[in-house]
């Protein structure tokens, strides 16, 4: 590395001495270049205009020139920043700070095998640079494009550390598998739950079914590495990437060095904590409710609560399990670069404790990038990701911790008085009046999770005339996975319970899955540039191999012995009978070609097309394997047409683009046209059951898009705006046929299905989304010291299922506690994941609504209709107190034809604002995010807010049920049982999704490099930051962004205990050495 | 030079790529850690092995919890305060419950993987495999289709009968139900077929024989009404000598004698191949984990009052009370055997019963009765289907049915009477083996309770309550067919709980809790997700074309 360095340092200095030796007479001029912030910029071209006088800045930043007589204007241009000119006057000192120019049409956009000029770009393509998520505490890269690119949907699927997140761009065209491809320095990492590829198995994190398990791949990748980020939205864009394009592709073009060697450290610590508390029963209230559900069911009210008033407020559970937590986050990189030679090598630690007990995520990176002007015809280089994660998952959702914490008695102590745990109350008899101990829960049963990851590629360039270049590249991607759940023994009471009453484990379990995944892809690609009059002409022509591989081995044993403490399946007593393995691969090989035309920098053409072969269909029928996606767009640069000269100084830059494409999608697992056998453990030893149906006709996805966009500039490109419209249709996609059990069997009612056969996978159907987006960049006030620019993205899509094949809807149902709630229904006419139940009338409160309910029926639980009748004895009645639901089709009953749609939980249109302000060295930033319409579906109430079942802590709104001396009450009373007529799916338990979230708000000041030279660096930075600092909603649970379950495109927004995002305080620093 | 290098280099880059990838290989990918359809069924021992599926994971649903939850607590011999279970004893599960998912997810998958090997074994079979291996194969999936659906038509009702799924799937949303009759006659023709080609004589493996296909046969037969073939087939199965009653009723439930002479057909588990694999029922039942040890018996089923009165009323038939359920103070030296036994506490009790289960719970894997083949939620213990003690009462049911010869449709009256000596003979063989005294003569009513005291916690005493008022084909959840008899018995039952412990003082009294069903809830509802994607299995039945 050292030899780079003074590589770097000799050329660089040759280069100083050629520029000043040129120049020897007229006036000498000196200064230092920084940009917006202070930093001082090595490297930047200081020009004499009108002349061919010029040189570069230093290390420093700092320049000299001799300015020949004629000089009169001096003009500093930087790769990424506004060209400035100064005129020189009588000055000697001119220090210049350049501003930014994210979106100048000279900024280079990376378009998949190559790059383009964004003045030449075609298609819809948002950037955003790694300045616009610098410093964000988030672990993940895809989380800190929220808000920053229009046309671009992030959810967090949970606040968890290192989850994942849903990342759908224009909306959701496919039920298996939403994420877009992510390309990392040309690397495919395909997104979403699934490893690492392309219909690859769902990582199986062992004993949990009921939890958002899915972790982000880009979780991997240190975000102070990352240079800038492309995001390929229109299918003229994504064409190029064929059959893994469907859902946008987001380039991820990681840092490279330039200039003089530097060295930077990026650091931050930060405190999280839980920012909003529902408000559960406290003990009084709490006691009320049982002694009136005591009456209700038929047993003995407690003696302890014959008059709640005078107990104490009991225990607050959220408190017990919420903590504030500590975050840091410090990354160090020495880069540098030369016309020849250029490297970068960092290294990262970030450290994420859960505000929740039992979650933190610890992140370990090193990557590296060296590129080099071998010979004059030869280029080579490669970026080499090292990554190792640790995390624990904790228990999350349904039956989690935060679940079981809303749901825990206020009378249950966390601890004992001698500290152990306290279990819940138990009555002479022996009943236990509530459940486990949340916090014990949390802190005894650790669920980790290690990932290592090496990604990473290797080019060569060959050039072999000025127009012609072959490049030759390997890409990597490799995995290691290892996930462990330990529930160690327990035994645990609160004071005086007899022992035998305890909550015990005796026998301690370990389940643990093992896996990797691999990754190679082969490129070769021509590119043939060639310029001739007013004509420019871009040929990419090339050829990609790639093929993946999967393999997970799961583990379990039980009975430990030696005690709690060695985790390790060595110390099993009793291992399980058959270890199982879960292997398969996968491979594509494809062609591409793109052809880029300009004529006179006024009219552009891009053509391009992939056909693409794919393992994962049938080599038995015909003409399966191969699709073909062919796209092109054409583009008008209005604005330097003569006729528009004359209003150029109000609007310019003006662009109209057009651009028709189509792409393919190709994820079902492998071997889904064929009928598999699976081997299960059997009394007899192994057996083979059916693992699929299979559907040999199975082929490819493909979704047909339009896109119609506009850029200009106005007020003298004081204001860029980017709109873009389009029409995205997915047709023939892929997803399982969503038959009813009772043909191919059915899984086991915790999610399990070791024994039912697969449904097949099937091309059906068709979904279309429609919308618009903008971007509009605004640069407010721009003075010497003061300046403010604004950025609004704004992203609109109307998601609709235009047909299903036939099929009359797909239901999705969601697991609270032990009910399966039909949660969604996916019906023609209406987005995916619609909500889908009954509407409810309201509570019954008068005798003549039981005199109309005896004459028109209500059966709203499939079975009988409801009895008028307030007899206890009867269990399917309905009186007083009771739900009554709409009958929505006026047939003078309520029946299972009574559902209807009830909400879509996308919502109308999302929106991100950022604001910065400058003064002098000071700068500040805030960041607006917000989302509106749309629906959630708080499942989580089912259970908090039932009244349905004893020992469980309940909403405090729920306190004021109805009752007959409480009977303006909408509140329905109490009614044992799950899944009781009071609680079926309905619109009682949707909420609204909207929510203004103010993200971010940082303050930084940047120490001017007069001074920071002082401590020997050539800039620093300090900042303080606020993360998530205030959410406006109406949502009453803990936080409205709720996202997919598991990346599932079925189960949007339903909260069944998500774990919230965390408020972050942060103070950090950014050294230059 | 330059020149030359970079175009080898720039040619062999492209030449090598070439050669890779274009294989047609590369593009082939069958399962690689399963086999497929294709490669299977190619020996003998594959097409032995082949049904080694059927008797375990794809009961597991109906094993775990629902199974339990229809047969004994709709029927009265248990009761819960466990919320996901207890709408079973109050007949008020509604359709969403994911338990009456399980009843119907889990025989159908069992349906599934049967007609999975009788649709892909004849075709993919090469002729070296021995016809006599094909068509036992073939003929334990006929037996255990048909077992399956005598579950489906017991809980539901109308169900839709699928021999080839494939040829369903297409219009998955217009498939109808089948009537109850067409159900039955699947059913028989099903049993008609395994009794015909199964192996003989091999019950004992634990794979369903010819013998095990008589004995169902002759349990559909009387459930049919149809009792000269009950008589037959159970006939049969007596004179085999195939199977024969255990001496000691305590050693039908020890995890060591699975598989024993008196098993004609059980779900086999695993015990230490996870959840979803083993017999979940004693993690539930089991009083404490001081009895199970693998720290689960969460004790959540407690007998009835009423099944604990109904032991006392036959003189506190000890032997299979003492088995079937605990009472204070009860002692059993097998359980906990490290510690000397395990008795069951003066002031225990599960769900208010002053009782707890003692059938299927089995005990520590260190148990002599285990030999280690237990573990967490996951115990090796078979679950009876079918044991010979039911064939010797459907024998004497079958004599008694066809003396008072009620007509179909019609149950036998409770009052009816025999003394026919075959029937006695079998009927007191079965009390003999408990230690309860011969009858010179029963009623109706006495051998439906000696079924109740046989088989109590042994899933099948709900179905007896179902079928004593006839054959009911008609019935559906929306168009009952009427129980009277069976109505008046349950609405009898002390279902409630005692105010505290046995020992308590002064002594407990009984919170009474009694409930009266509907004629609709003798038939569970369609899961709603089922009839949300094929609304027609909510409707009226279409008669099954029989190929």
């Amino acid at each position: 590395m050292g030899k780079f360095l003074r590589m770097a340092l000799l050329v660089l200095s040759c280069f100083m001495c050629a520029g000043a030796m040129a120049q020897n007479q007229g006036t000498a001029i000196k200064g230092t270049v920084t940009d917006d912030r202070g930093v001082t910029l090595p490297g930047v071209t200081v020009k004499v205009k009108g002349t061919t006088v010029g040189t570069v800045t230093d290390v420093n930043g700092s320049y000299s020139i001799q300015v020949p007589s004629e000089g009169k204007t001096l003009v500093f241009s930087f790769i990424g920043m506004q060209t400035q000119e100064i005129s020189i006057g009588s000055k000697t000192t001119i220090n210049v700070r350049l501003a930014l120019s994210s979106t100048a049409l000279t900024d280079v956009v990376v378009v998949g095998y190559g790059t383009q000029k964004r003045g030449d770009v075609n298609g819809a393509i948002s950037s955003v640079s790694s300045r616009d998520i610098a410093d964000i505490p988030q672990p993940s890269v895809d989380q800190m494009l929220q808000g920053k690119a229009a046309g671009v949907t992030v959810t967090n699927n949970s606040g968890q550390p290192g989850a994942a997140v849903s990342v759908h761009i224009r909306g959701v065209t496919s039920f298996s598998g939403t994420d877009p491809l992510y390309v990392i320095d040309g690397v495919e990492v395909q997104g979403g739950a699934r490893n690492g590829y392309s219909g690859g198995p769902v990582l199986n994190t062992p004993g949990s079914s009921n939890q958002e398990t899915s972790v982000s791949p880009l979780s991997l990748l240190n975000p102070n590495d990352i240079e800038s980020i492309d995001i390929l939205k229109d299918a003229s864009a994504t064409a190029i990437y064929g059959s893994r394009g469907a859902n946008g592709v987001i380039q991820i073009t990681t840092k490279r060095g330039k200039g003089a060697a530097k060295v930077v450290y990026d650091g931050w610590v930060g405190l999280q904590q839980q920012g909003k508390f529902i408000p559960m029963m406290n003990l009084p209230q709490y006691a009320a409710l049982q002694n009136r559900l005591a009456t209700s069911f038929g047993i003995q009210p407690r003696p302890e609560f014959a008059d709640p008033s005078i107990l104490g407020p009991g225990t607050n559970w959220q408190k017990a399990i919420f903590r504030t937590a500590a975050e840091q986050s410090h990354s160090l990189s020495v880069s540098g670069g030369d016309n020849k030679s250029d490297y970068y090598v960092s290294a990262g630690y970030f450290k994420q404790d859960g505000t929740v007990l039992g979650f933190n995520f610890d992140r370990y990176t090193i990557r590296s990038s060296i590129n080099s002007q071998v010979k004059n015809w030869l280029k080579m280089g490669t970026t080499i990701g090292a990554t190792r994660s640790d995390q624990n998952l904790g228990m999350g959702d349904n039956t989690g911790i935060i679940y079981d914490a809303l749901l825990a008695a206020p009378d249950q102590a966390v601890y004992n008085a001698d500290g152990t745990y306290a279990g819940p109350f138990v009555t002479t008899s022996g009943t236990r009046e509530g459940g486990l101990n949340p916090v014990q829960q949390a802190l005894s049963i650790s669920n980790t999770s290690l990932r290592n990851e090496i990604n990473g590629n290797i080019y060569a360039e060959t050039k072999f005339f000025k127009d012609l270049t072959l490049r030759s590249e390997l890409d990597g991607d490799f995995n290691w996975w290892n996930a462990q759940t330990f529930n160690p023994t327990y035994d645990y009471g609160s004071t005086g319970t007899p022992e035998q009453y305890h909550i015990i484990n005796p026998t301690a379990t370990l389940n643990r899955s093992i896996a990797n995944s691999t990754y190679w892809s082969w490129k070769e690609y021509f590119t043939y540039g060639h310029t001739w009059g007013k004509n420019n002409l871009t040929v990419v022509a090339g050829r990609e191999v790639w093929e993946s591989t999967y393999d997970q081995v799961p583990l379990s044993g039980s009975g430990f012995v030696a005690g709690n403490n060695v985790q390790s399946i060595a110390l099993a007593n009793s291992v399980a009978a058959n270890i199982g393995e879960s292997k398969s691969s996968s491979s594509m090989e494809s062609y591409l070609a793109r052809i880029n035309y300009t004529y006179n920098n006024k009219y552009s053409l891009t053509l391009n097309g992939r056909s693409d072969r794919t393992s994962n269909f049938s080599p038995y029928v015909a003409g399966k394997q191969t699709g073909y996606f062919p796209g092109g767009a054409v583009s008008w640069r209005l604005s330097e047409e003569p006729f528009m000269a004359g209003i150029k100084s109000v609007a310019d830059n003006i662009k109209i683009r057009v651009g028709y494409g189509s792409t393919g999608n190709s994820s079902v697992p492998g071997y889904a046209y064929g009928a598999g056998l699976r081997s299960v453990p059997t009394a007899f030893g192994v057996g083979f059951i059916i693992a699929n149906a299979a559907n040999p006709n199975l082929t490819w996805e493909s979704a047909l898009q339009k896109d119609a966009g506009i850029d200009f500039s106005l007020l003298n490109n004081r204001i860029d705006v980017t709109f873009d419209y389009y029409d995205k249709t997915a047709k023939h996609f892929l997803f399982q046929q969503p038959l009813p059990n009772f043909l191919l069997g059915g899984p086991n009612e915790y999610g399990d299905n070791p024994a039912g056969i697969a449904k097949p996978y099937v091309n059906a159907g068709e979904i279309e989304n429609k919308g618009f987006e903008f971007t509009i960049n605004s640069r407010n006030i721009v003075t010497k010291d003061f300046k403010w620019s604004s950025t609004l993205t704004f992203s609109h899509y109307n998601n609709k299922v235009v047909s299903l094949n036939g099929a009359p809807q797909i239901v999705q149902s969601v697991g609270t506690s032990f009910i399966s709630l039909s949660a969604t229904n996916t019906v023609v006419g209406y987005p995916v994941g619609e909500f889908y139940g009954y509407k409810v009338q309201g509570v019954v409160k008068n005798t003549a609504q039981l005199q109309y309910l005896a004459t028109h029926p209500q059966n709203v639980t499939g079975t009988t209709p409801q009895v008028v009748t307030n007899d206890p004895s009867v269990s399917n009645s309905i009186w007083l107190g009771d739900l009554q639901y709409q009958d929505t089709n006026h047939d003078g009953k309520v029946d299972v034809n009574d559902q209807v749609p009830l909400g879509s939980p996308n919502p109308d249109f999302t929106y991100g604002f950022t604001n910065t302000f400058n003064y002098k060295d000071f700068g500040l930033t805030i960041f607006l995010y917000g989302s509106y319409g749309g629906k959630i579906l708080d499942a989580l109430e089912y259970e908090t807010a039932g009244l349905d079942g004893l020992y469980q802590n309940q909403l405090a709104s729920s306190a004021g049920f109805w009752t007959p001396s409480n009977p303006n009450s909408n509140i329905p009373a109490p009614r044992g049982g799950l899944g009781n007529p009071n609680l079926v799916m309905s619109d009682r338990f949707l909420e609204s999704a909207s929510f203004l979230r103010l993200q971010n708000v940082r303050l930084d000041y940047n120490l001017p490099s007069r001074w920071a030279k002082y401590v020997a660096m050539t800039g620093l930075k300090v900042f303080v930051s606020g993360q998530n600092l205030l959410v406006i909603t109406k949502y009453p649970g803990l936080d409205p962004e709720i996202g997919s379950f598991n990346q599932n495109p079925l189960l949007m927004n339903v909260d069944i205990g998500r774990y919230p995002s965390p408020r972050i305080f942060t103070l950090g620093v950014n050294a230059q050495f | 030079m330059n020149i030359r290098i970079k175009y080898i280099t720039g040619l062999a880059a492209i030449t090598s790529m070439m050669a890779t990838g274009c294989k047609k290989d590369f593009f082939n990918r069958p399962p690689e850690s399963g086999t497929t359809v294709g490669n299977y069924y190619q020996t003998t021992a594959q097409v032995n092995a082949s049904t080694n599926g059927l008797y375990g994971a794809p009961w597991f649903g109906w094993n775990n919890k629902v199974g339990w939850a229809i047969t004994e607590l709709a029927s009265g011999n248990g009761r819960t305060y466990s919320s996901d279970v207890s709408a079973f004893q109050t007949f008020s599960a509604p359709n969403t419950n994911p338990e009456i998912l399980a009843a119907w997810d889990s025989p159908f998958t069992v349906v599934a993987q049967c007609n999975g090997i009788i649709n892909n074994l004849p075709s993919t079979v090469p002729a070296s495999v021995p016809r006599s291996a094909v068509n036992n194969a073939l003929g334990e999936a006929h037996l255990l289709r048909g077992v399956a659906y005598f579950y489906l038509v017991r809980v539901f009702g109308n169900v839709p009968i699928v021999e080839n799924p494939l040829n369903d799937i297409a219009n998955f949303q217009t498939v109808p139900t089948n009537p109850i009759s067409d159900v039955y006659k699947l059913i028989v023709k099903d049993l008609q077929f395994a009794e015909a080609n199964c192996y003989t004589n091999t019950a004992s493996t634990g794979h369903g024989d010819s013998g095990s296909a008589s004995a169902m046969l002759a349990k559909v037969y009387l459930y049919m009404q149809d009792y000269a073939n009950a008589r037959k087939e159970a006939e049969k199965v007596i004179a085999s000598g195939e199977f024969s009653l255990l001496p000691n009723f305590g050693d039908l439930f020890r995890t060591i004698n699975n598989n024993n002479k008196e098993s004609i057909l059980a779900m086999q588990w695993v015990y230490n191949a996870g959840y979803d694999y083993g017999n979940s029922i004693q993690a539930s039942w089991a009083y404490s984990s001081s009895i199970t040890q693998t720290g689960d018996g969460y004790a959540v089923f407690g007998p009835t009052i009423d099944l604990q009165n109904a032991f006392k009323a036959e003189g506190g038939d000890t032997v299979r009370r003492h088995y079937t359920i605990m009472l204070p103070g009860s002692y059993y030296p097998e359980l906990d055997f490290a510690s000397g036994g395990y008795r069951f506490p003066a002031n225990a009790g599960a769900q208010g019963t002053n009782a707890a289960a003692k059938k299927y719970v089995i005990g520590a894997p260190t148990d002599p009765d285990n030999n280690g083949k237990t573990n967490a939620q996951a115990a090796g213990d078979n679950t009876y289907i079918m044991r010979y003690a039911d064939v010797l009462l459907i024998e004497a049911e079958a004599i008694l049915g066809q003396s008072a010869n009620p007509g179909v449709g019609h149950g036998i009256p409770l009052s009816a009477t025999t003394s026919d000596p075959t029937a006695l003979q079998y009927f007191n063989m079965v009390r003999a083996r408990s230690g309860v005294p011969a009858v010179a003569s029963f009623t109706y009513q006495q051998l439906i309770n000696e079924r109740r005291l046989e088989f109590a916690l042994e899933q099948d005493y709900w179905f007896d309550l179902c079928r004593l008022d006839g054959y009911q084909t008609a019935g559906s959840a929306t168009a009952p067919t009427p129980h009277p008899v069976a109505t008046s018995i349950i609405s009898q039952q002390e279902r409630g709980t005692y105010s505290g412990a046995a020992n308590s003082n002064p002594p407990p009294v009984i919170y009474s809790s009694k409930v009266t069903p509907t004629d609709a809830q003798f038939l569970f509802p369609v899961p709603v997700t089922e009839s949300a994607a094929d609304p027609n299995l909510i409707k009226a039945p279409v008669p099954y074309v029989f190929k």
